[in-house]
């Protein structure tokens, strides 16, 4: 068929109304000429009309064919079986109700799933060709190392694979001071700002919304007294939020901590960064925050690189010819001696953004909690199907009549089907429905901490595709089982309307037992892993964590200190603690560099005098920086010795405590109290004058490292957090506490409050995640699954009336007729049990690196889980098996 | 033949063009008069010929159907094919007015 045709076929199926109306005009026409002719003939009037009709021909005949040459025939019969099914589903509101309602649930709570995943993992950054950006990792034995700057500027010149390189530092939460125009000021605390190479929206190709981005000279000079100043770019939210989207905002200047700022741009709508889910307030060139000294230090100073591949380079050429680019510069740059071979510069694709912690942490648990979203839609599936089943029984009548008039199977079946494929599209709207509103909570489940994650979780176009794919086969997967009985009928019985109850209803009641046992294993699968979590939390609670997070309060801190020699930091250090030691209400109270039970981590290279490391061993403890009373307030056990005390100040010598597997690994379990170590690299000697009780660290999985303690007056660092033990609630003291702290150091923010129970129960965030709802969903498919069996159960005692009748006659007693009907259901219960056991033990394997203190095959949870479900199924039955037994004998004899 | 008859008679109706065909034919072709409309409606899905709809000599709606360019086109084509063709046949059908 020409194009040409097809258009017209195609335009014609839109017109049909008038087109049919036009068609009539024209026959009536011809014949009315015909007749006309006819008569000038001389023939009568009305042998005329008969002549003009018999030249003509079959008038009906002709329309149809014409009809169907007019439009598409396909696409008008898909017209009639939508209206037809449209009808039936309006006839049928029950059925239509339940089954919507199931369904919009069922593919809304997917939906929601998906678009979360679609949002952090799948969709693409929106900049310039996305997929040609490669994210770069400088990795130790593919163990994560950062670089310094002088090493991203070397290999910024020296490489040719790629077009550019950006260097990001991360993001830093920092106080924005906005100054209006009356003399007044806004001040905002921890705002996120990304600190950048000044190349960074050049390589990303990313456009401004309004003003510029930088340029070179921007970039080029280091923060000194003479230099304090630079340049800002908002992101477009921020713009909207704090600036009503005014573009009198270019000019304006803000102050990112104490720099002076120029707003010289606002980045396009809808570009957050190259971390997808944190989306900071503005963009600066890090040059221009960073004293030459600390540029020009070869240590680490950067967690991420982007660059683009040049056009015909691949990934695995770049990244095979950057690895021995970096590994010349390690060499040249002599700081790693040995093991350079070791070293490789890992290219990962950039297109959907950063690898960062949201995604690490919810990547894997979000496709696990897929796949449950996903049972549970087979589950709802399952019972539509049973639904449809039970009423395409009824419908036996109305088929058999199509049957017997000609309609054919195919197009039967494909009548039935249209009719599901509705009822699951319906379902499928009104799932997304839901998922607006699903997604956000769902986010809402996964977004705490001190960083919400933003993130637009609301359905976008690729969503709403893979949701109506998936609601179209899952319409058709659920029709046509049952569309395919409906229509294997023998046409004269199934016309006999009392004689109905033949060997096709038997059929369908194994086809609808075995549906049900299909529910019943997978509903299985859910609470096994729901047990499975659940014991995997309460082994983790159960474990000794080594402190005590009672009545403990975290202050997590930002600090971006004016003046960063090690005195000045020690100084303020020491009036943070002192200040906030006064508050009334506080029974102890301690600083950390480190954030107990955050991602962050940081070991200290040593030199324990009579230790000899196995060959290749790197002597290495985790070390944490912490105040005077941080045992006290955390409530870890001093073992020996001391703690960190208020003498150990920056001039005191140097103290540290280590902990009981420092002891075990470094010292032999000798007395460790007294002894000398060096530590760092500038190799400063440290006397050990505590041990401490072994504590979990930032994880309850993890074995306990060695790590040591030093005083954070003595090694000072930027403040992380503030650890205060009190008897009062959070909110009593929260407001002292920042205004004590505020009042002692003007560059310290307090970034987030949460008892220390919470902090740690932080780090089980998928893991709870995942067991909430598996565990809800599991009870939800459990429910649907014994729905299902009452409603087959019923249905089959309902049928069985008079046999029972005649059992009961004939001097069974009700406990038989009980047994009898409970049967057939543990038969129905057994299938379940026997096909969901096996699926479970294999799909269990999925959360298998969730678990902890068992196995995914734990023989127990799996005990416990067919015992509820097979309790929970035998209740269901019991109800309509009871209800056989009462079954009065005379009346359903009378009936049959 | 539909596109020859309006070629030569101009915007005819459905009526008009199953007449003149008859005619042509000398009657040899009686056709139910029915089967013209889907051929019609063909030739129109491939924009050969145009409709509107017109009044009659003797004062009646009918719908006329007139010949495109692309129409004219088509049925050169069509000629010089079926020539070619009838051509062939005939040159099998009297060899011997050929040769020597």
């Amino acid at each position: 068929m020409s194009l040409r045709r097809l258009a017209s076929r195609i335009a014609a199926s839109f017109r049909r109304g008038r087109l049919d109306r036009d068609l009539d005009a024209e026959v009536e026409a011809h014949l009315d000429l015909s007749v006309d002719e006819h008569i000038r003939r001389g023939l009568t009037a009305e042998e005329a009309r008969a002549a003009a009709r018999r030249d003509f021909g079959g008038v009906e005949q002709m329309k149809e064919r014409y009809r169907d040459g007019r439009g598409l025939p396909m696409l008008d019969w898909l017209r009639q079986d939508v209206s037809y099914g449209w009808r039936v589903l309006v006839k049928t509101p029950t059925v239509t109700a339940v089954a919507t309602i199931s369904l919009a649930l069922a593919m809304g709570a997917n939906a929601s799933v998906f678009s979360v995943i679609n949002a952090l993992m799948l969709r693409l950054l929106p900049v310039h060709d996305p997929r040609s950006l490669v994210i770069l990792a400088a990795r130790h034995h593919n163990e994560a190392t950062i670089m310094s700057f002088p090493m991203y500027v070397d290999l910024k010149q020296a490489q040719q694979v790629l077009t550019d390189i950006v260097a990001t530092a991360g993001e830093t939460p920092v106080r924005l001071t906005i100054p209006a125009t009356d003399g007044t000021s806004t001040e905002l605390d921890n705002m996120r700002v990304s600190f950048l190479t000044g190349n960074y929206f050049d390589v990303l190709g990313v456009q401004p919304a309004l003003g510029r981005f930088f340029v070179p000279a921007e970039d080029q000079h280091p923060q000194s007294a003479e230099t304090l100043g630079s340049v800002i770019v908002l992101s477009d939210s921020f713009w909207s939020r704090q600036f009503g989207r005014n573009p009198q905002v270019l000019g304006r200047t803000i102050l990112v901590g104490r720099s002076p700022c120029k707003v010289i741009g606002v980045a396009a709508a809808g570009f957050t960064g190259e971390a997808v889910g944190y989306s900071p307030v503005g963009w600066v060139p890090l040059v221009t925050f960073t004293s030459k000294a600390q540029l020009d230090e070869r240590t680490g100073m950067f967690t991420s690189f982007i660059g683009r591949l040049k056009s015909g380079v691949t990934r695995e050429q770049a990244e095979a010819s950057l690895t021995s680019l970096f590994q010349q510069l390690l060499a040249a740059e002599r700081r790693v001696r040995d093991d350079i071979g070791g070293y490789t510069l890992a290219l990962q694709p950039g297109a959907t953004g950063l690898e960062y912690e949201v995604r690490r942490t919810y990547a894997r648990p979000l496709i696990i909690i897929m796949a449950m979203v996903a049972t549970v839609l087979l589950i709802a599936c399952t019972n539509i199907a049973n639904l449809l089943l039970a009423r395409a029984a009824a419908r036996r009548g109305e088929i058999g009549i199509r049957l017997a008039i000609g309609c054919s199977r195919a197009r039967l079946v494909g009548q039935l089907l249209t009719e599901s494929v509705l009822l699951s599209l319906l379902g499928t709207i009104a799932g997304l429905l839901v998922a607006y509103w699903g997604s956000r909570a769902l986010l809402q489940l996964i977004s705490f901490g001190p960083v919400p994650i933003t993130l637009d979780v609301a359905p976008d176009g690729r969503v709403i595709a893979c949701v109506a794919a998936a609601g179209i086969l899952a319409g058709i997967a659920f029709g046509l089982l049952p569309a395919w009985r409906a229509t294997q009928l023998e046409v004269t019985p199934a016309l006999k309307t009392a004689a109905s109850m033949g060997s096709a209803k038997r059929s369908r009641h194994r086809l609808s037992r075995a549906l049900v046992a299909g529910q019943l294993a997978l509903s299985l699968l859910l609470l096994v892993g729901a047990g499975l979590l659940i014991r995997t939390l309460q082994n983790l609670n159960g474990i000794d964590w080594g402190f005590r997070p009672e009545h403990v309060v975290i202050f997590s801190l930002a600090h971006n200190a004016q003046h960063r020699e090690p005195e000045a930091m020690s100084q303020a250090a020491w009036n943070v603690y002192a200040r906030v030691k006064q508050v009334a209400g506080v029974d102890s109270v301690s600083l950390s560099g480190l954030l107990i039970f955050s991602p962050s981590d940081v070991g200290t290279p040593m030199l324990v005098p009579g230790y000899v490391p196995r060959p290749g061993e790197r002597v290495f403890a985790r070390s944490n920086s912490v105040s005077p009373g941080y045992f006290d307030t955390v409530g870890m056990t001093i073992l020996e010795g001391r703690g960190i005390e208020e003498r150990d100040t920056f001039t005191a010598p140097l103290a540290i405590v280590v902990n009981e597997s420092f002891v075990r690994r470094y010292l032999g379990g000798a007395a460790a109290v007294g002894r000398a170590i060096k530590m760092g690299r500038d190799g400063k000697t440290a006397e050990i004058v505590g041990v401490v009780r072994d504590a979990k660290y930032n994880s309850l999985r993890q074995p306990t490292e060695p790590m040591f303690y030093v005083s954070i007056m003595q090694q000072p660092r930027s403040l992380r957090a503030l650890e205060v033990r009190t008897r009062q609630p959070i909110s009593a003291i929260a407001g002292l506490v920042r205004d004590a702290v505020r009042s002692a150091n003007g560059d310290v923010m307090i970034r987030g409050i949460v008892s220390l129970t919470d902090q740690v129960n932080q780090s089980l965030a998928a893991e709870r995640l995942m067991m909430r709802l598996a565990s809800a969903l599991g009870a939800l498919a459990l429910l649907l699954a014994c729905v299902g069996l009452y409603g087959v159960m019923s249905y089959a005692v309902t049928q069985r009336a008079g046999e029972i009748g005649i059992r009961m006659a004939l001097g069974a007693t009700q406990p038989s007729v009980v047994w009898m009907a409970l049967r057939q259901t543990l038969t129905v219960v057994a299938l379940g049990l026997a096909t969901g056991i096996p699926l479970a033990l294999i799909a269990a394997r999925l959360i298998s690196g969730f678990l902890y203190g068992l196995t995914s095959r734990d023989p127990a949870t799996l005990t416990i889980a067919a015992v509820v479900l097979f309790g929970s199924a035998m209740l269901a039955a019991y109800v309509p098996a009871r209800r056989a037994a009462s079954v009065d004998p005379v009346i359903a004899l009378r009936h049959e | 033949m539909i596109l020859k008859t309006l070629d030569m008679m101009g915007p005819l109706h459905g009526w008009g063009i199953a007449r003149r065909l008859e005619q042509i034919s000398g009657d040899a072709l009686t056709l139910n008069q029915g089967t013209l409309y889907p051929a019609l409606l063909r030739l129109e899905q491939e924009g050969w010929i145009s409709s509107k709809w017109g009044t009659s000599d003797n004062n009646r709606r009918a719908k006329y159907y007139a010949i495109t360019r692309a129409g004219r086109k088509q049925l050169v084509a069509e000629q010089e094919s079926w020539e070619r063709s009838a051509g062939i046949i005939a040159r099998f059908l009297k060899p011997e007015t050929r040769g020597n």
